[in-house]
């Protein structure tokens, strides 16, 4: 890993293959490429790190609402507040520690009563829980004195002193200090110890989560998508449960190599936040994904959120017992297409094939058209298209001889729409039994099969 | 004579010992809403959490007169139809007294998707009824099928129109349409078989009384002739 520093490339992190070679942190690339000319070098994406971070307080918006951004590489959370709802201090930590692992994040926490502490300690590595503020003095005796951020000049003075660890510093006469270093020396202790006040600014969450994973190398498996998309929606689901909202769909943007970018939308049915019933629509969506080249960006976006708090949510698993239909037709819809799952409306037409309509799913019922005596019984099953029927020993022919029973109810229709129909419907019996719905065009005198019994 | 009885009993409480006679287990039921065949149907009715295959050789040979009873009382869960073979005809549908709104008409476009589905919605409890439409389900897929409706406790229906020569759904019916109304045979139950097939008679047209078509078409013509 390279980061720029001015105009001089400068090495990061090494792994231990490249150490072996003699590589170090802090040495030049044009050094590191002269030990070594076989080099995989990764270039460090400042942007790419504050988008994560920026991420990543989203996402522990859902342990405590006060995030603080405190570093490049560091967070602070607030969480004397809620250590009784997520089952104390220890419980909380390890499931914090435990989702950042799910995303694949390398964390170091720490834990103090003040902020100053927390970061110090957290950035030496001290993970003891300090919970009491007079231990912050013990707590942090011990960390080096590079945790506080001092210019050179001041490091070089404190170090000819002899001033090693913060406890050396504690040691001496404040007034001292401030007088030969500055004032804010003393002022940064001042604040770890909880003496002075040490106000942060609290993170804000935007209002629409997109968020973009960029790739070195592009890939073609919908699989490899399938794992991206855990990982966006795994941050997805945590903003969303620290903001207290839901989301009824996503679009997942692919940005290609020498294509304009696609979209892809994936519904839920109703508005949700656990990652599970996303991800159980987005596994059936995934069946019908067709990437047309290989992927540089994947992209998520939820625009619309709706508020999900002051609903009831369960408590314990609902789908036990009373199952979760919306999220069952998403899936569906997910798998097979939009088209595939649909409803069925009556309409107010005389014309039979006008009579009803494709609904959408859960839209209000209709109530059947009133005057039922002057309508004839309907058939359950409608033909598609009415087939025409041939007419044999002047009987209408459908597989066999149909014989109209009952009367004729004469259809008159749709003169002022260009879809006027003059027809005499019956009732047919073959004899076999099965029924049929024909009818006997009143211009033409042919005889169509319009539905079965 | 006592010991005898005694030690026969003993010797049929072992669960190994399956009887043939009687209908030991009986699972859970909604009445069918036909009186004549609910009394041949081990439990009186529609087994619930089960899959019913039921044999209709065409669409309209008396499906829907021996399901819609059924689907009318099935308030508050959803009717699913997969791949039906013609359209669900609305108006017929909300006059047989089924709720529209809970009627949901799933197109999968294939055989696959169709078995998918039906997997799904038999999965949820959410879903009262679930009728599929599906040739070509083999024994494997039968019995994925009836493992899902076990977990959702739905009223599962594979309608096909050939029968198969084996099947792992515990009940199997075949349907007819003769001009007296609709016969349907019991094809596999628990318990004794059945042979002789129930009708199941419907009142509404049958009262309507024959007209010859003959003489309709002469009365057409000569008002063609008339023009």
């Amino acid at each position: 890993m390279v980061e720029s520093v001015g105009r001089l490339e400068r090495v990061v992190v090494a792994d231990a293959l490249a150490q072996s070679l003699g590589i170090r942190a802090g040495i030049r690339l044009s050094a590191a490429l002269a030990l070594v000319n076989e080099l995989e070098v990764h270039r460090r994406k400042p942007n790419a790190e504050a988008e994560a971070l920026g991420a990543l307080a989203c996402w522990a918006q859902q342990f405590t609402p006060t995030v603080v951004i405190a570093g490049p590489a560091m967070l602070l959370l607030e969480v004397a507040g809620c250590l009784r709802y997520f089952g104390g201090l220890a419980a909380l930590r390890s499931r914090i520690e435990a989702g950042l692992l799910d995303l694949a994040y390398f964390v170091q926490t720490a834990c103090a009563p003040t902020p100053l502490a927390a970061y110090w300690r957290a950035e030496c590595g001290e993970a003891g829980a300090i919970t009491e503020l007079a231990g912050v003095r013990t707590g942090i005796a011990a960390l080096p004195l590079s945790v506080l951020p001092l210019d050179a000049r001041q490091h070089d003075g404190l170090a000819q002193l002899g001033v090693v660890t913060l406890a050396d510093l504690l040691a001496l006469p404040r007034a001292g200090i401030g007088r030969r270093f500055g004032s804010e020396v003393g002022l940064w202790l001042d604040r770890a110890l909880g003496l002075v006040a040490d106000p942060r600014t609290a993170f804000v969450p935007p209002d629409r989560f997109i968020r973009c994973i960029d790739l070195d190398y592009p890939f073609e498996h919908v699989d490899v998508f399938v794992r991206l998309a855990e990982r966006l929606l795994a941050e997805l689901a945590g903003y969303l449960g620290g903001r207290g909202l839901g989301v009824q769909s996503v679009s997942f943007r692919f940005v290609y190599d020498d294509a304009p970018a696609t979209l892809l939308d994936v519904g839920f049915g109703r508005p949700l936040r656990r990652l599970d019933e996303m991800l159980a629509v987005l596994r059936e969506r995934a069946e019908r994904i067709v990437l047309d080249a290989p992927v540089f960006s994947v992209e998520l976006r939820a625009e619309r959120l709706h508020a999900l708090d002051g609903q009831a949510l369960s408590l314990l698993d609902q789908r036990q017992q009373h199952g979760d239909l919306p999220l069952l037709l998403a899936r569906l819809r997910a798998r097979l297409g939009d088209d595939a799952v649909c409803a069925i409306a009556t309409v107010a037409d005389h014309r039979p094939e006008r009579a009803w309509r494709l609904a959408g799913e859960g839209e209000a019922a209709v109530p059947p058209p009133t005057g039922e005596s002057s309508i004839g019984e309907r058939p359950g099953w409608l033909l598609p298209e009415s087939q025409p029927l041939a007419v044999r020993n002047q009987l209408p022919w459908h597989d066999e001889p149909l014989r109209c029973i009952g009367r004729a109810e004469r259809i008159e229709a749709g003169w002022w729409d260009g879809g006027g129909a003059m027809r005499d419907y019956w009732q047919a019996l073959g004899p076999s039994g099965r029924r049929y719905w024909i009818y006997q065009d009143r211009h033409s005198q042919d005889w169509w099969l319009h539905g079965i019994f | 004579m006592d010991k005898q009885n005694s030690s026969l009993g003993d010797v049929l409480k072992h669960p190994a010992i399956w009887r043939g006679d009687g209908r030991a287990t009986v699972p859970a039921c909604v009445p069918s809403g036909h009186p004549a065949l609910d009394a041949v149907l081990p439990g009186g009715g529609w087994p619930l959490a089960s899959v019913t295959e039921i044999v209709a050789a065409r669409p309209g040979t008396g499906e829907l007169a021996l399901l819609w009873p059924m689907l009318r009382h099935c308030t508050g869960q959803s009717i699913c139809l997969i791949q039906p073979p013609l359209l669900p005809y609305a108006p017929a549908w909300a006059a047989a007294g089924i709720a529209l709104e809970r009627l949901v008409w799933l197109r999968p476009g294939d055989a696959a998707g169709a078995l998918w589905a039906m997997e799904q919605t038999l999965r949820e409890p959410g879903c009262g009824a679930v009728l599929g439409w599906i040739d070509g389900v083999d024994d494997r897929a039968a019995r994925r099928l009836l493992l899902a409706s076990r977990e959702g406790g739905a009223c599962g229906f594979l309608l096909r129109t050939r029968p198969g020569q084996t099947s792992p759904l515990p009940l199997r019916l075949g349907v007819d349409a003769l001009p007296g109304g609709v016969a349907v045979r019991v094809l596999k139950r628990r318990g004794p078989p059945l042979v002789p097939p129930i009708m199941l008679t419907e009142t509404s047209h049958a009262l309507a009384g024959l007209i010859p078509a003959q003489a309709t078409a002469g009365r057409v013509s000569g008002h063609r002739n008339a023009a």
